[in-house]
């Protein structure tokens, strides 16, 4: 049964081939180990139903169809030159025209002709297309002509915004080719777009919204309908019951396309448009202003990022503001494209709020980023309590000195890629002066000279670490910029501030250290700048280096008048330039601003009620769910263990009695599904009953045996029942068919966790990776070069542990935990096929080492396509590393999401379709499919601007200066090897880390247990750092995260639900006879405690008194308080207690 | 050219600009000014809408000082206001109030007895007034199939059936049943679009099945049919609502003008003399505009501390004539609770008014007996949830909700949607006198209606159009003040604002 998987890598270097030769090679195996497994026919499908898919193609025809896209879209993107675009414009119109694939309904064919596109459009890897869109109709205006419907719903999101707006565009494509009419809303139609496109609005808070008359123009202009069905419970107040709209409630769906998807991508739609000759020139009244490019760009601070600040999350720094991360251009091994590198030292000095991967939310260039380790830039500089001001420049420094700082000056450099800025369309800006960039000159320098280099040849390849003294040795004699580790950040200085500290320094007892009385405004000058120096016996000492910079460079033996020179220069810069008579650049370029998005996660995924097994128990096993419990059920007319449940019908067609399982053990057959009618109660094999025609129903509420079900089960298993074996109460796919019982007593012997499709799952956070050394993730050479490894990034044959390696496209490396976790699965796995299949184990693994070399699968939420991963190693950081590629496929820009993990034979023995719900995005997060190899043309177009050079040019740097696009020639992208046989490897850094998962494996937010220790410990944080204003980022989080939290509750609480605690129904007010309208017991329950109203209050007064927080937030405490109080305190017992008192 | 510049500045703040909004720019004051000031504001997509709007503030921006007042104090010189001379008249209906005895608990005790103490005070109401013979619902299974039968009870949930009918479930103290309106009887359709849920209703129909009646009948409590009832002597109420105090919007120089009026300083003899049969004085909620009342109120606010919102508060209803008595009851925006009932605004806030012989602060729902009149105030918190679930109401005729309200003979609509309800042992909302005047306000909209002998009255405001109600499409009346001829009901309305301003 099982084929041999065609692997399609047609353009990759001989190693790669064969390693993805091992890949398929394993995976063919363990595919032929599962079939035959399934082949049993213990499961309800008797074959394995995650299915293996090469390419796009592929992916696309098995999800959504229809048959023959495949082969038509390979050969179109050949022809077209792999345009995708076209492509799929092509094989849309051929769709709609019925040229190889016919479907007679018209809006059926509209339909699918869309969510191909969609699929094809997503990689095939997203499934919003099936619960995004869930349908398209044809529907007709009021003067009879009929137009193109499209519905949308919630899903949408997750497709992001050109496929949001893709449908609308070949919908009106469709409209032509089919020569239906526009979509002519009415008058009161656009006005109910209007209202609930507001209503939204306050429901969930958006990138930017809409103006009314946007709305207005949008509807008006749009050809097609854009509709949906209602997501949300609110109901419009005004424009109600209009007949083409079929509900009052909100249409999020709708909402999100109009609002997000056509007002924000109104520029990519006209391109579209355009292709397609679509006259969508309605759109260009919402002009979008381009860049002007006479006018020069300006830099301002950006303040978005600062909103949504949550409590314990520190914010880092200021926008802008001096003392915050210093931008620096490069690329790691860890960073991937969006990732973003700080030196290890600057997270310990931040508290340790920062981990590997931790996510931060930064002010520019994107959004959010994951945050890596990188020690080849600048640390922190911080001052003491004993007032020295030093710099940390490596994680031992950092450790040491991390308990005697006063305050944090700067944060150190940020890493941040060229890709980055490309890929956001941010323009480039300037950098801070770097030992890179000074390197670059150099070598133009002596390239212009024609000269050998000597000493200056050593210099570039040392350009680290030029000494002072050399640096103006070096400037001297070559005219060359002033090395930055002679420079300071004189541009944080006014020019007046700059002579002041000139003056005061010349009162310096001359020597080789410049030493002088301490004085407090030299030394704020001194760090504001961010010179070094110690005190020693009450006085400001700067050390040799220094001195020697601060002597030279401010000329402090001249006796030039400072003060005359500065009226003629526009920065402090350009004055110390003029001052020493050298070309002096500015070192602090361009300061971040940041903060703490969210922490870094690597744990098993639990569902809720943490379930073994897909098995309906009802309520009989109590709150736990525990089978164990319902096996002991008893009433005076139930034997023990026998329960109620809805479950799916089952016949043996031997001994002829119902089975809950789609084999019957005991006769050693396969079970049949069989139908009960609703009408007549007789049975059937079809959906009509062929006797009175009613509906039949594949399932029925019946009483089972529990007892003797799981003893039969442990029978065959060979085992004793588990203490604990938890299954569901009731099963949510629509036939409800449970899973065999075996499973979970397995999965309860392993403590192992059954998501809602029958796999087991970890979760991390995505991080990047392209290179590695052997003992950074402690696999021996011999294992490595078994995998596949032979060769370090210089081609000389593996031979040592500190080699630096490149990572293959789809090996990651893992958390410890996660490793050892995955043993428990393997032996599951084992014990599964062992005892339950009776066919041979296959992996004995005893240890996480043993593991290193198998295969897991890779899936992201609210996508159905997994991609096979291979575990090469293990870290201590709680956090997937892998290549760019492989998180890309699975349509992830790494910038500090969480995706999960699978055993790959855990997916292909216990996954099915048939287990997941109905529910509109059932589908999401399940494997459909499977990528066994990833083609780099096929994953999302982000990451085919991230560079792969080593260094970068000159250009760059320059044209930075000027905020010019971030597009500099001569910077190789990955776009630039797709295609060739490069394309999977060869991958360049532009800087080195020692080790790529230095610093904290766990954030100080996860560590903290209780809320107001992070808070805590989050002011602290803010208040010691200079980039940041202490006051206000607490006032921030007190608006943004506590009052709405303290508040929001309050109020809920006078309009609560109520919930039974024995069956869990829910009300919304209590029944007027006081007992469950469902099972009848009096224990109703409130759901908001008093508790959870005053959860928060307490601790936001303490910290509002603490650190002195504005009166409009001590008010506000108060008056919320005043509200709680008089919700829970009864006016006449209080009066009675103080009369008492009296 | 201008426009060039413009396109260049907002370029740079990466702006999108609607083609209006470039005219509107290139014509207003200082373009730089408002794309900063948007800049601040986040604001990404300018609309011609919203430049109007900030040309609007630029231009106000240097006169928004608004001239201390000058305290003046006393009534006009020559002015002689009939009702110094008369002995006020009035009691407060302190056993209708949850002041002073708010005995929640917060526990699910309180829910329950809420629920229950509400239907049997209803279906008591119900039982007295309509012909019913209720059965308990627990016996219907007596009753036979197609046989008439009675029922009372509480609406739990309503939907719409598969075949397009009205289903109800009501439930009484023990039992539940399910009530059909069937969609071929249009009239009993319509009637039944009035039930909310949780109102108590009286339903006449026929048995269906096992708990399962078939509605031909819908009553609810209501009010009786009662003469319009008049005060002894000739003396005049007048009512405000909605100042909002300490907003930017407040629209204080028109305030000032009403007190002014009310003391005889302006206006033509004849007002005057309507003016001095002002006995009463009725404040009917959101007396400041509060702090942290919604997101981002901070920008809004003129005062940004609730203390002192209510000295400015206090300073103005200290102008009111010391003869005139006020009753004030507090509204969401007030330093009490947001959930309702609410007890009246403590005094810390209003010391200086509470100690005055003249102000009395009362609760929302409260009651004062005011020359005989069963007088109602209710600042209008649940309007909002009705007018929501009712297509056929609207927020500019507030008063056709509150008429439903007193159909139902209680002021909580629904319980679990947007408004919360505190579960106070006695049931405050409920309307268990039969009013004679009912005055609301919240709406920020004026109204009148009569209703069976009630007469319902809806103040307007003293606070501009807000953003949010630009955006809801709400226009609100500001600057109205009725006074009602408490001798002969008829009701008078000055206007105090626009250039059809009264005085």
């Amino acid at each position: 049964m099982s084929k041999k998987i065609n692997i399609m890598v047609e353009h990759a270097e001989p190693h790669v081939k064969r390693y993805y030769e091992k890949l398929a090679q394993r995976t063919t195996e363990q595919l032929e180990r599962a079939t035959k497994a399934r082949a049993r026919g213990f499961d309800i499908k008797d074959y394995v139903e995650t299915v293996p898919v090469s390419d796009l193609a592929d992916r696309t025809e098995t999800i959504i169809g229809p048959p023959g896209i495949a082969e038509h879209y390979r050969k179109d993107m050949k022809e077209l030159n792999g345009d995708r675009m076209q492509v799929i414009f092509k094989l849309f119109r051929e769709m709609i025209e019925q040229d190889w694939f016919k479907i007679e309904d018209p809006a059926k064919r509209v339909e699918q002709a869309i969510k191909t596109a969609l699929v094809i459009n997503t990689e095939g890897v997203v499934v919003a297309p099936l619960d995004g869109v869930p349908k398209v109709d044809i529907s007709e205006n009021p003067d009879g002509s009929k137009y193109i419907d499209i519905y949308y719903a919630g899903p949408i999101r997750a497709a992001g915004g050109t496929s949001a707006v893709l449908p609308v565009i070949l919908g009106d494509y469709a409209r032509i080719l089919m020569k239906l009419d526009k979509y002519k809303p009415t008058e009161d139609e656009v006005e109910r777009y209007v209202e609930e496109c507001s209503i939204y609005d306050e429901i969930v808070s958006r990138q930017y919204k809409l103006s009314d008359d946007e709305v207005r123009t949008i509807v008006r202009g749009c050809p097609v309908c854009v509709n949906g069905d209602p997501t949300e419970e609110r109901e419009v107040g005004v424009h109600r019951d209009i007949q083409r709209v079929k509900s009052n409630k909100i249409r999020g769906g709708m909402c999100l396309v109009i609002g997000e998807g056509i007002a924000l991508k109104a520029r990519k739609i006209l391109k579209f448009s355009k292709m397609l000759k679509l006259d969508w020139s309605w759109l260009e009244k919402i002009i979008k202003v381009e860049k002007s490019d006479s006018g020069k760009i300006e830099l301002k601070p950006k303040w978005k990022y600062l909103e949504g600040t949550a409590a314990g999350r520190p914010i880092f720094s200021y926008p802008m503001r001096p003392g915050g991360f210093r931008l620096r251009y490069g690329r790691t091994r860890n960073m991937g494209i969006m990732g973003k590198g700080i030196h290890p030292a600057t997270m310990h000095v931040l508290d340790g709020f920062i981990a590997q991967a931790t996510q931060v939310k930064v002010e520019r260039p994107g959004k959010a980023a994951g945050i890596s380790a990188v020690d080849s830039i600048e640390g922190p500089i911080v001052r003491l309590l004993n007032g020295d001001v030093v710099q940390a420049n490596t994680l031992d420094e950092a450790k040491e000195i991390k308990r005697k700082i006063e305050k944090i000056l700067f944060l150190g450099d940020m890493l941040i890629s060229y890709g980055d800025f490309k890929y956001s369309a941010h323009p480039l800006i300037p950098a801070g002066y770097c030992s890179e960039w000074w390197k670059l000159e150099c070598e133009s320098i002596l390239k212009k000279i024609n000269a050998a280099g000597g000493e200056l040849a050593k210099d570039i390849e040392n350009h680290r670490d030029v000494s002072v003294e050399r640096a103006f040795e070096i400037s001297k004699k070559h005219s060359l910029p002033l090395h930055p580790n002679a420079l300071f950040y004189y541009k944080i200085l006014e020019k007046s501030e700059l002579i002041e500290m000139r003056n005061l320094l010349k009162k310096a007892e001359k020597g080789e250290e410049l030493k002088i009385e301490k004085d407090d405004r030299l030394k704020s000058l001194l760090e504001k700048a961010g010179i070094l120096h110690r005190i020693e016996n009450n006085r400001i000492v700067l050390s040799k280096g220094t001195s020697l910079a601060l002597l030279e460079t401010l000329a402090l033996d001249s006796a030039l008048d400072a003060g005359k020179i500065a009226e003629s220069c526009k920065d402090s810069v350009e004055l110390a330039a003029k001052l020493s008579g050298l070309d002096i650049r500015d070192k602090a370029g361009t300061f971040i601003g940041s903060r703490m998005g969210r922490p870094e996660a690597s744990k098993p995924r639990k569902m809720a009620g943490n379930p073994h097994v897909l098995f309906p128990i009802g309520l009989h096993g109590g709150n736990t769910r525990s089978i164990n419990k319902a096996m002991d059920y008893t009433t005076h007319s139930t034997a023990k263990g026998n329960i109620e449940v809805d479950l799916h019908l089952f016949k043996c067609p031997k001994c002829k009695q119902i089975k809950e399982a789609a084999y019957c053990h005991d006769c050693g057959e396969r079970t049949v599904s069989f139908y009960i009618c609703k009408g007549c109660g007789s049975e059937s094999l079809e959906k009509t009953c062929p006797k009175c025609k009613n509906e039949c129903f594949p399932q029925n509420k019946r009483t089972i045996d529990l007892e003797k079900i799981v003893q039969d089960a442990a029978q065959n298993l060979g085992m004793r029942v588990p203490d604990l074996v938890k299954g569901v109460k009731g099963i949510i796919n629509r036939a409800k068919i449970a899973e065999p019982i075996e499973k979970g007593l397995l999965r309860a012997k392993y403590d192992l966790h059954v998501f809602r499709d029958a796999t087991i799952r970890y979760e991390a956070i995505n991080a990047p990776l392209d290179h590695f050394k052997p003992c950074e993730i402690k696999t021996s050479i011999e294992k490595l070069k078994e995998l596949g490894y032979e060769k370090d990034i210089h081609g000389k044959p593996l031979e040592r542990d500190d080699q630096l390696v490149e990572l293959f496209p789809q090996d990651i490396v893992i958390n410890e935990a996660g490793g050892d976790w995955f043993v428990k699965v393997t032996q599951f796995v084992d014990d599964l096929l062992k005892k339950f299949y009776k066919i041979e184990p296959y992996f004995n693994a005893k240890n996480r080492q043993d593991l290193v070399g198998e295969l897991l699968l890779g899936l992201a939420p609210h996508t159905s396509a997994a991609i096979v991963a291979r575990i090469v190693g293990y870290t201590k950081a709680r956090a997937c590393f892998g290549h760019v590629y492989f998180h890309q496929t699975k349509r992830r820009n790494i910038d500090g999401d969480q995706d999960s993990l699978m055993l790959l034979m855990d997916g292909l023995l216990n996954f099915s379709h048939e287990y997941l719900p109905n529910s509109r995005g059932g589908r999401m997060d399940a494997p459909l499919v499977f990528t066994v190899a990833l083609n780099p043309n096929e994953i999302d177009e982000e990451c085919h601007n991230m560079e792969r050079c080593w260094e970068y040019p000159l250009a760059l740097y320059e044209s930075a200066l000027n905020l010019t696009p971030a597009e500099v020639d001569g910077v190789e992208t990955v776009l630039d090897a797709l295609g060739t046989d490069r394309q999977y490897s060869g991958f360049g850094i532009t800087h080195t880390t020692s080790q790529y998962d230095a610093g904290p494996s766990m954030s100080k937010y996860v560590e903290l247990k209780t809320m107001e220790e992070k808070i805590i410990m989050q002011a602290n944080l803010q208040n010691r750092i200079a980039a940041v204003d202490g006051k206000d980022a607490l006032e921030r989080v007190m608006v943004t995260h506590f009052m709405p939290d303290i508040i929001g509750n309050t109020r809920s609480f006078s309009r609560q639900k109520f919930r039974c605690t024995n069956c869990n129904e829910k009300f919304r007010r209590p029944p007027l006879n006081g007992k469950c309208s469902k099972c009848g017991k009096d224990k109703i329950i409130l759901t908001i405690s008093e508790g959870g109203v005053r959860k928060y209050v307490a601790i936001a007064k303490r910290i509002t008194q603490t650190y002195g927080l504005s009166d409009y937030l001590k008010q506000r405490l108060d008056l919320i308080e005043e509200e709680i109080n008089s919700v829970f305190t009864n006016d006449k017992v209080e009066q009675k207690n103080l009369f008492e008192y009296v | 050219m201008i426009e060039k510049e413009i396109l260049e500045y907002a370029g740079k703040k990466q702006m999108m600009l609607q083609g209006k909004a470039l005219e509107a720019l290139a014509k207003s004051i200082d373009y730089k000014k408002i794309l900063d000031s948007l800049e601040i504001e986040n604001a990404f997509m300018v609309t011609e809408e919203i430049v109007s709007q900030k040309n609007a503030l630029l231009k106000e921006a240097p006169k928004s000082k608004v001239k201390q007042r000058v305290a003046v104090t006393g009534t006009a010189k020559g002015f002689k206001p009939r009702a110094k001379d008369m002995e006020p008249n009035f009691r407060i209906m302190k056993e209708l109030d949850v002041t002073g005895q708010s005995c929640s608990e917060g526990k699910v005790s309180d829910f329950m007895h809420l629920f229950r103490s509400k239907f049997e005070a209803l279906s008591g109401m119900l039982k007295n007034r309509h012909h019913l013979a209720p059965k308990p619902i627990k016996r219907l299974n007596g009753v036979a199939k197609n046989e008439k039968v009675d029922v009372v009870g509480m609406v739990y949930e309503q939907w719409t059936s598969k075949n397009g009918h009205l289903a109800f479930r009501i439930e009484d103290l023990e039992d539940k049943c399910v009530v059909l309106v069937m969609k071929n009887d249009p009239k009993l359709t319509e009637i039944a679009a009035h039930i909310m849920l949780d109102d108590v209703i009286g339903v006449k129909g026929v048995k269906f099945g096992d708990q399962f009646l078939i509605a031909k009948e819908i009553l609810w409590p209501d009010l009786p049919m009662r003469p319009a009832k008049t005060s002894e002597r000739k003396v005049s109420l007048a009512s405000i609502s909605d100042l909002h105090v300490g907003s930017k919007l407040f629209l204080e120089k028109d305030f000032y003008r009403f007190l002014d009026w009310i003391n005889g300083r302006i206006g033509s003899e004849k007002e005057k003399e309507k003016v001095g049969n002002i006995k009463y004085l009725l404040v009917v909620g959101d007396n400041v505009d509060g702090i942290g009342i919604y997101p981002k109120q901070f920008d809004e606010l003129n005062i940004r501390d609730i203390n002192k919102q209510y000295d400015k508060f206090t300073k103005m209803m200290m102008e009111i004539p010391d003869y005139i008595e006020v009753i004030i009851c507090p509204g969401q925006h007030d330093a009490v609770r947001w959930a309702d009932p609410k007890p009246a605004i403590p005094k810390e806030f209003v010391k200086e008014l509470s100690d005055r012989e003249n102000f009395h602060f009362i609760g929302s729902p409260g009651w004062v007996e005011i020359e005989g009149l069963k007088t109602l105030l209710y600042h209008g918190d649940s309007l909002h949830d009705l007018i929501s679930k009712m297509s056929f109401l609207k927020s500019s005729k507030p008063e056709d909700a509150t008429v439903e309200l007193l159909k139902k003979r209680d002021l909580m609509s629904a319980y679990g949607l947007r408004h919360p309800y505190v579960p106070e042992k006695k049931d405050f909302m409920i309307v268990r006198e039969e009013p004679d005047l009912v005055f609301l306000g919240d709406m920020h909209h004026s109204g009148f209606a009569n209703y069976r002998g009630t007469t319902v009255i809806h103040n307007g405001t003293w606070q501009a159009q807000t953003d949010y109600q630009v955006k809801l499409g709400h226009t609100p009346t500001p600057g109205l003040v009725p006074i009602i001829d408490l001798h002969t009901r008829k009701i008078n309305q000055t206007r105090f604002i626009g250039n059809e301003a009264d005085v």
